[in-house]
């Protein structure tokens, strides 16, 4: 087996789950964060998907 | 008392925020990654012959280091929204059966072929990555209803597209309509709303999509004629129909089938009559048009590119079509113009128009 201490371990199958890993975390965040929001008193449909846009933005940001 | 058909395929309070989550991962893939792409050709490309077509800008788009992670996304935000609305759609299983079961009140007629030969394309295909596709059960048919939603949220809500795509049809008092691959009846409420006095019909090979459309038909109070059907071989005689739809159909087919779905439609069109054809074409932009044609491999439309290279002015007159018209279609307003923005990741339409001798 190749050296574990350096050799890079995820392949890019691999690293396609952990992205996916992400995402998901992302969308549950999201679903999270928009419950706070509505305790919050924001109940407006384009004020909830604003936040969630920012969030989206900021999380995913390295991909640019 | 049961549920209308929309008030079950509704989105409840707590699978909104999903909703919202996958706009907004959309919108990050088109308004972020996209531009971002955009600077990375640019750049690619400065100080060498600027690429005129999709084959001479390939190779330039396959370099670009944002290319793998624009494509994930796709293909991530594409198979999170099926899995999103399997869940919301299994929700409802139940209440959908029940929905669904024919009514002796129902209005239209309702054709099931229970010997209904599929094309090998349509059964090998999970087009747009949904598994398992349309065809098969009641709850493929719902889920492919909530995700076109999830998709078009806002720009299309209660079909409006489908209703100025029927607002703009020429064809004054057609008697006899048909909308081809009718789905669920998008197109086919609007043509019903249009033309009340028409019998329209709505053909498809999807079970499923016509228990589902003729549901909503009559929750609406549309009188409308379902029958289960494939485009290239219409279960009509000559001259039935003085108009025929196509939204979103053509590129869902190989080219050899697209030749056959014309002169299906021309032989079964009146003198005089009109097929319409409503699409989304290339944009004319090399890099637009390869990453279209990656994006159509990605959400499984594997027709889609050659559909947009062919020529469908030319497919319809060879189909016997005796006046053909090609030109794009602005259904909310703006002008060819307002399409070229570099940056902005625009869908446009093509509208194609032929007529009957």
């Amino acid at each position: 087996m190749d050296d574990l201490a350096t050799s890079k371990l995820l392949g890019a199958s691999d690293t396609d789950k952990v992205a996916s890993m992400v995402a998901n975390l992302l969308e549950e965040f999201v679903t999270l964060s928009e419950r706070v929001a509505k305790l919050e008193g924001s109940t407006e449909a384009g004020e909830l998907q604003d936040r969630i846009n920012v969030i989206v933005d900021r999380v995913m940001s390295p991909l640019v | 008392m049961t549920n209308s058909i929309f008030d079950i395929l509704a989105w409840r309070d707590e699978e909104i925020p999903r909703v919202r989550s996958l706009l907004a991962m959309r919108r990050f893939w088109s308004a972020s990654l996209y531009p971002a792409l955009r600077d990375e050709y640019e750049a690619a490309i400065s100080g060498k012959v600027r690429p005129q077509t999709p084959d001479e800008a390939r190779p330039f788009v396959d370099a670009l280091p944002g290319l793998p992670r624009w494509a994930w996304l796709d293909r991530h935000v594409q198979d999170r929204l099926w899995q999103d609305v399997e869940n919301m759609v299994d929700a409802r299983q139940d209440e959908l059966a029940t929905c669904l079961t024919q009514r002796d009140e129902d209005q239209g007629a309702f054709e099931i072929d229970s010997d209904q030969a599929y094309p090998a394309y349509y059964e090998q295909t999970d087009f747009h990555r949904q598994t398992g596709g349309i065809w098969q059960d009641d709850r493929g048919a719902a889920v492919y209803a909530m995700g076109a939603r999830v998709i078009h949220i806002g720009k299309n809500d209660n079909f409006g597209l489908h209703d100025v795509f029927a607002r703009d049809i020429e064809c004054e008092t057609p008697k006899r309509i048909l909308d081809l691959a009718c789905g669920f009846g998008k197109t086919t409420f609007s043509l019903k709303k249009k033309y009340p006095d028409a019998v329209v019909e709505g053909i498809d090979l999807a079970a499923p999509c016509l228990r589902l459309g003729r549901r909503m038909a009559n929750d609406w109070g549309l009188d409308i004629n379902w029958r289960q059907g494939d485009v290239e071989h219409l279960p009509y005689e000559d001259n039935s129909f003085d108009l025929i739809t196509a939204t979103m159909l053509l590129h869902e087919l190989p080219l050899p089938s697209i030749r056959q779905t014309f002169a299906e439609a021309n032989r079964v069109l009146k003198p005089g009559g009109i097929l319409v054809a409503l699409e989304n074409p290339l944009m004319g932009e090399p890099l637009r048009d390869v990453l279209t044609q990656y994006h159509s491999q990605i959400i499984m439309e594997p027709f889609h590119f050659d559909f947009r290279l062919a020529n469908m002015p030319d497919f319809a007159r060879d189909a016997g079509f005796a006046q053909v018209e090609d030109k794009p279609w602005f259904p909310f307003g703006g002008s060819a113009a307002s399409m070229q923005g570099p940056k902005d990741w625009l869908t446009p339409w093509r509208w194609t128009e032929a007529r009957t001798n």
